[in-house]
């Protein structure tokens, strides 16, 4: 990407401001109307691109280049409190200074230098413009202006259904009341299921599959379908009215009669991992929405359902939502000889007994950031026979090659004793609302991290969802957290409750759900 | 202005006593200072933008529904010249509605108080109605259903309760030992009541708990309580799991006592099963039985027709062999009036017709005297000689007749049959 690029308006044609909308005014005060309305249409192009380039400034380097400003005696004033942007010339003045420029200057808008929000001094209140808050969204979420679509997008997007005409006649408007926000009853021991169940409902990727007619469930040929299902399930919490708890009777259906052989043991009325009832859901959806199953809904096929060896290819949105690429790099210690694998990662497991017997991690203040670095930046030491040389000794590096648009990070919690008997790790694990990838990428090495800030901002992802599992081993219960918008909310089956950002961080997590920044 | 060398002093954190400060703290603490001021400041600036947004955008519904409305009235007022309306200018004091296009007059969080739902247009409640942070809403005012979460504690954020836990609710061991939830949740609603005396009891009320639900099931489509729909499943669907060849037995043991107790699903194998060897013993009543079944299940006055035309024109069994437990050799005599309907018949063929009913009749008892093969070679005969001369009378009189003529067969294969069993 173009990073601060001198004073190109890239084309003329992205610089206008925006269409005016039904319930928004097409200006975010009087004052910058006047800016962008009056006078020559360059002015206004000027000052939208003189904006990007302030965000260029603002996101794309270090932040002391936006906090430095200049002191009358012509010292560089480099602070931590906000600074301000002129929007109309170069000048970078502190918020005290501010004033003295407008009235000097007469220039009454400024850029603020740690987020971006534009000021408008005639106002003297912060103005939140359409046009330019979109690009400032933009520019924060992807770190980048330009609409370049992640690779879901084009998945939905096509060019007849993003006719307005075509929307609103194919569409019905959900209800105000309808906030997806709803329980899902425990059928007795389900609540395995309805915590990974809650987590998908409020997952961004796959709504937006579900409430767009991503699976169909009229036209689907499938015998219990679990898609069909789940289309039912999203329609159900995003388009009815209802507050009360949901049945998800017919995902219990199909989830009993899929009989999938490695899951057949999970079908039960016993309590069960919710990490493998997700592993069972994402694989039987990818089937079904990846074409990776016969025509015929067959049921006594289980040769033919085998997965399929390399999912790379796959464009389903199970894919498109939650596989990444692990790299592991083995590095022989004799004679240097490199041997790169990739597989692609569902989610990132991180076994809290290796790692909480480490030295160097104190089992008192562990947090997610921690295990990581320990998993994927640390080089271990690896029983490998060399090709070449067919020495023992080798270095081992995971990295990860690409990341998913959503984060599934299981904290194992669960340990195999001496004694052959299993039980669970309670240690606390710190896991943080918004999570840097980038230093756990391949990209990381071979990039100077200190700089790249666009990387860094695009791997970048924000706590979703989380799952929580209370008691022992034998018997326990699941709790999720979910956030819808900034609110999180507690689910505990059937009963929501509010739930506060400390309450939900204080908790001992079993999965994670992270969401990349520029969906969230 | 200028502060040259200074850094300017947010004083979000005040110093103690300055005197202990040396060069050192003095810079921790500025640090500190500035760090949480850009929290806060981070914070306000994240509030503000969702309320400046979120008032500007209400200025501008409210404009624009202002000039919808006067649309609506000029195009009453001036009903030929509609083609104009867009064209006008409204003005309110935050917004300017001008010809499609909404600009706003000064700061809306100034000028706009209330937020407004963007779908709906209607005035958003800005403060739960119960539990923490609850006032009264406004009455008369319509608002968005778009609500406030409510906090309160036993509900859940709509306000609704679920049956609490404890004695009641159900046989677990939670609901009889616990004894923790049965106060708490008895408390629940008084407590509720005292957080917040004025706002509650006005409202809505306090919210009746909500019961757990019946769903259905998608293997057997019966309806069965939510809490034991996975149980439910584990014996419906099962099959694979650990359970399966236990519950498969337990089927299997319980299956005969549970069949004659649902009636519904192990009829058909009572059906079949019961003719043969159970004979006259059984056969009054299980098959008398087995049509009403079907009829208790599908309850549809429909279905009882289908069956009965069934009966009639496939020649089932099921009227014939009431008649037929009868049709014991006690009662043999109310044959006869059948026989004579059969003889009705074809009257209508011809009047001498009737000239033969008696002797017929006087047959009879001289038929039964005789062997019981010679009767059913008799029957035969007359049978063969109705249905001969029955096509071209009248469709139900035929089968009317039919079915007679069946019966009296099938009374005779029942005696017949009464007759083979010992062998």
């Amino acid at each position: 990407m173009t990073s601060s690029a001198p004073v190109t308006p890239a084309s003329p044609k992205l610089l206008k401001v925006k269409d005016p909308q039904p319930g928004v005014p097409v200006f975010g005060c009087e004052h910058l109307q006047l800016l962008l309305s009056s006078g020559p249409v360059d002015r206004m192009r000027n000052t939208i691109s003189h904006y990007k380039n302030c965000l260029r400034v603002i996101f794309d380097n270090t932040p002391i280049v936006p906090q430095t400003s200049k002191t009358p005696k012509n010292q560089p004033f480099t602070t931590l409190t906000p600074n301000y942007l002129c929007l109309q010339c170069t000048t970078t003045t502190t918020a005290q200074d501010r004033l003295a420029h407008g009235s000097e200057t007469l220039h009454r808008f400024y850029v603020e230098s740690r987020t971006g929000g534009l000021f408008c001094q005639m106002c003297d209140d912060f103005v939140w413009d359409p046009t330019l808050e979109e690009l400032r969204m933009r520019k924060f979420g992807t770190g980048s202006f330009s609409a370049r679509k992640r690779k879901h997008d084009e998945l939905f997007t096509d060019a007849s259904k993003e006719d307005p005409r075509f929307i609103s006649t194919n569409t019905t408007e959900a209800p105000c009341r309808a906030s997806g926000i709803r329980g899902i009853y425990n059928m007795g021991a389900t609540c395995y299921m309805n915590v990974i169940l809650q987590c998908l409902v409020h997952n961004p990727l796959l709504r937006n599959f579900y409430l767009g007619d991503g699976h169909q469930s009229g036209e689907c040929a499938y015998k219990n379908c679990m898609s069909c299902a789940m289309d039912d399930m999203f329609q159900d919490f995003y388009a009815q009215e209802t507050t009360t708890g949901y049945s998800a009777s017919n995902i219990l259906a199909s989830f009993w009669l899929s009989k999938r052989k490695a899951y057949e043991e999970l079908a039960s009325n016993k309590e069960q991992d919710a990490h493998e009832f997700f592993q069972f859901l994402t694989e039987e959806l990818h089937e079904i929405n990846g074409g990776g199953r016969p025509d015929d809904s067959e049921e006594n096929q289980p040769s033919k359902r085998t997965k399929t060896a390399n999912d790379t290819g796959c464009k389903c949105i199970v894919h498109q939502t939650f596989y990444g690429k692990l790299m592991s790099t083995i590095t022989c210690q004799n004679c240097g000889d490199i041997n790169i694998s990739v597989e692609s990662f569902l989610d990132l497991s991180l076994g809290l007994d290796v790692l909480s017997k480490k030295k160097n991690l104190k089992a008192s203040n562990l947090s997610l950031q921690r295990c990581l670095d320990e998993e994927y930046i640390r080089p271990e030491r690896c029983e490998h026979i060399c090709e070449r040389c067919s020495a023992h000794e080798a270095k081992k590096q995971l990295s990860i090659k690409s990341l998913p648009n959503v984060l599934c990070i299981q904290l194992k919690r669960f340990k195999q004793q001496n004694n052959g008997l299993a039980s669970k790790i309670d240690t606390k694990v710190s896991f943080p609302l918004k999570l840097e990838m980038l230093p756990y990428t391949n990209r990381a090495r071979s990039h100077d991290t200190r700089q790249n800030f666009e990387l860094a901002r695009s791997c970048t992802y924000d706590l979703q969802s989380v799952v929580v599992h209370v008691g022992n081993l034998e018997t326990g219960h699941y709790v999720s957290y979910s956030r819808v918008g900034n609110q999180w909310f507690k689910f505990n089956d059937h009963n929501v409750t509010l739930a506060s950002k400390s309450q939900v961080l204080n908790e001992q997590a079993f999965l994670l759900f992270y969401v990349i920044q520029s969906l969230a | 202005m200028s502060t040259n060398d200074s850094f300017p002093k947010t004083g979000i954190i005040v110093t103690g006593d300055e005197e202990n400060l040396d060069n050192m703290s003095e810079m921790a603490h500025a640090v500190f200072d500035d760090i949480v001021y850009n929290i806060i400041h981070d914070l306000v600036l994240k509030t503000h933008r969702e309320e400046k947004i979120a008032r500007a955008s209400t200025a501008a519904i409210i404009v624009e529904q202002k000039a919808a409305q006067l649309d609506a009235s000029s195009a009453d007022e001036s009903s030929p010249a509609t083609g104009t309306a867009p064209s006008h200018r409204v003005e309110t004091a935050a917004a300017i509605y001008d010809n499609g296009k909404v600009y706003l007059k000064s700061n809306p969080l100034k000028t706009t108080t209330e937020i407004r739902c963007r779908k709906c247009g209607l005035p958003r409640l800005l403060h739960p109605t119960d539990g923490n942070g609850a006032r009264k809403p406004e009455p008369g005012v319509e608002y968005c259903k778009k609500r406030p979460f409510i906090d309160k504690p036993y509900h859940d954020v709509y306000g609704q309760t679920y049956v609490p836990e404890g004695p009641g609710r159900g046989k677990k061991k939670k609901d009889m030992v616990n004894p923790l939830k049965p106060p708490t949740s008895k408390e629940d609603t008084p407590s509720g009541s005292q957080d917040s005396p004025a706002s509650p009891p006005p409202g809505e009320g306090p919210a009746k708990p909500i019961s757990f639900p019946h769903a259905k099931c998608h293997n057997c489509n019966t309806f069965l309580p939510i809490k034991r729909m996975n149980n439910h499943m584990a014996k419906c669907i099962g099959g694979g799991g650990r359970d399966s060849s236990r519950t498969a037995l337990w089927k299997i043991q319980n299956g005969n006592t549970n069949g004659s107790q649902n009636g519904s699903t192990p009829s058909p194998g009572s059906r079949n099963s019961t003719p043969i060897p159970n004979g006259a013993k059984a056969r009054s009543s299980p098959n008398k039985r087995d049509p009403g079944d079907d009829f208790d299940s599908d309850s549809s006055p429909h279905k009882k027709k289908k069956i009965m035309k069934k009966t009639t024109v496939t020649k089932l069994k099921v009227p014939n062999i009431a008649k037929s437990n009868s049709a014991s050799n006690l009662s043999f005599e109310e044959k006869a009036p059948n026989s004579d309907d059969d003889d009705d018949d074809d009257d209508g063929d011809g009047e001498y017709g009737t000239v033969v009913v008696e002797p017929k009749k006087k047959n009879k008892p001289v038929v039964r005297k005789v062997k019981e093969a010679e009767k059913k070679k008799k029957w035969l005969h007359g049978k063969g000689g109705v249905k001969a001369a029955l096509p071209p009378v009248e469709p139900p009189d035929a089968a009317k007749a039919k079915k007679n003529g069946k019966g009296d067969r099938d009374a005779d294969s029942e005696s017949s049959q009464t007759l083979s069993s010992p062998n």
